[in-house]
């Protein structure tokens, strides 16, 4: 059944198709809000809160949309709100259980400790970017998302999100750069 | 092409960004320049590396909390397009459903007045004598708790009764 068929039902009055909806999109809100937060019980906190307005707001949804884009927009939103306000907290470390959750399940414990290891080093280097660098980088890498989509979502126009990509991508590589022992990798420039 | 413009082309070339024929040019560039490749190598490992986090999936549970926090907050009737035209249905709707209910209350309390006494046949009063000083209390107490309203409510009511 299509985003649109479920959020039809819902405003007709069946509540329950609702849930439908939460269960096609539940790990996308859930992974976008965590990369904001990075904080698993602030992520699980936000994420519900999102779909809970989204249902409320639902009857406001428009038909010619995409359901997926407005859903990433009003999420993006409650991030934001919250790392505006949660910037001391944004730096914090997570839990061991959460490293080992991001961990490939392919690899072996060395693999994978490593691979935390680039992970916090990444982690670190994003958290200290601006803001709108960030919130690009996040949204393209992590989420996936193409250009227009970011566009959409943060509205900002195509080439905005081109400039915010590139420049980020620059930036982060500077800070990876800069880790003493270059344990993430080695900058070579081109001429 | 040169390594300046292949590098400030390699961005967009990452994200496939380019039409065909620049695509082209720096795909071949790429494979005669061992510091461009390089630089492009860099930058695909980064982005490929964020790109391999993958999804962190939501806690067990996650939509019977969702539905069950929507189930325990939202109303009872359904949420449609014209959503205005439901909230003012739902607005008027009580409020008429108060008024229906503050009338029933008005007419339990006053049956037994002292005008309407007089006007009631005896089968209604049901034989009983009627204390006027705690009736009246009665109802006073309910003006001053349902306010105005309910006194605007009584006095149509016995005016209708007295006809």
């Amino acid at each position: 059944m299509t985003d649109r068929a479920i959020i039809e039902q819902v405003l007709a009055g069946n509540t329950h198709s609702f849930s439908e909806l939460v269960n096609r999109y539940k790990d996308k809100v859930f992974s976008l809000v965590y990369r904001f937060t990075n904080d698993f019980g602030e992520a699980q906190d936000i994420s519900q809160e999102v779909f809970i307005n989204v249902f409320r707001k639902l009857h406001t949804f428009h038909e010619k949309a995409s359901f997926s884009t407005w859903l990433y927009r009003i999420s993006y939103n409650y991030c934001i709100d919250w790392t505006r306000k949660n910037k001391k907290r944004l730096r914090q470390e997570p839990g061991y259980e959460e490293q080992v959750e991001l961990a490939d399940a392919r690899m072996n414990v060395e693999e994978s400790f490593l691979d935390m290891q680039k992970r916090k080093h990444l982690r670190k280097a994003i958290l200290q970017l601006d803001e709108k660098y960030r919130n690009v980088l996040i949204l393209f890498h992590f989420q996936e998302l193409s250009y227009e989509e970011i566009g959409e979502i943060m509205q900002v126009p195509l080439k905005t999100v081109e400039t915010r990509l590139y420049r980020g991508r620059q930036l982060l590589r500077k800070q990876l750069s800069s880790i003493p022992g270059g344990e993430f990798y080695e900058v070579q420039t081109g001429n | 092409m040169k390594c300046r413009q292949a590098i400030d082309l390699l961005e967009p070339y990452m994200d496939g960004k380019l039409d065909t024929a620049p695509t082209e040019q720096v795909r071949e560039h790429l494979a005669s320049c061992s510091e461009c490749s390089s630089e492009w190598s860099v930058r695909k490992e980064l982005g490929d590396f964020m790109k391999s986090g993958g999804t962190v999936k939501a806690p067990e549970g996650f939509t019977d909390q969702v539905m069950a926090a929507i189930q325990a907050t939202e109303p009872i009737y359904p949420i449609s397009k014209s959503g205005v035209a439901e909230a003012f249905q739902a607005v008027v709707f009580r409020r008429l459903g108060y008024s229906m209910l503050l009338a029933a209350a008005v007419m339990l309390l006053t049956i037994n007045l002292p005008f309407t006494r007089y006007d009631l046949p005896d089968s209604m009063l049901n034989g009983k004598k009627i204390n006027i000083t705690e009736r009246t209390q009665q109802l006073t107490d309910a003006f001053d708790q349902f306010g105005s309203g309910m006194r605007s409510v009584y006095t149509n009511f016995s005016s209708f009764m007295r006809r």
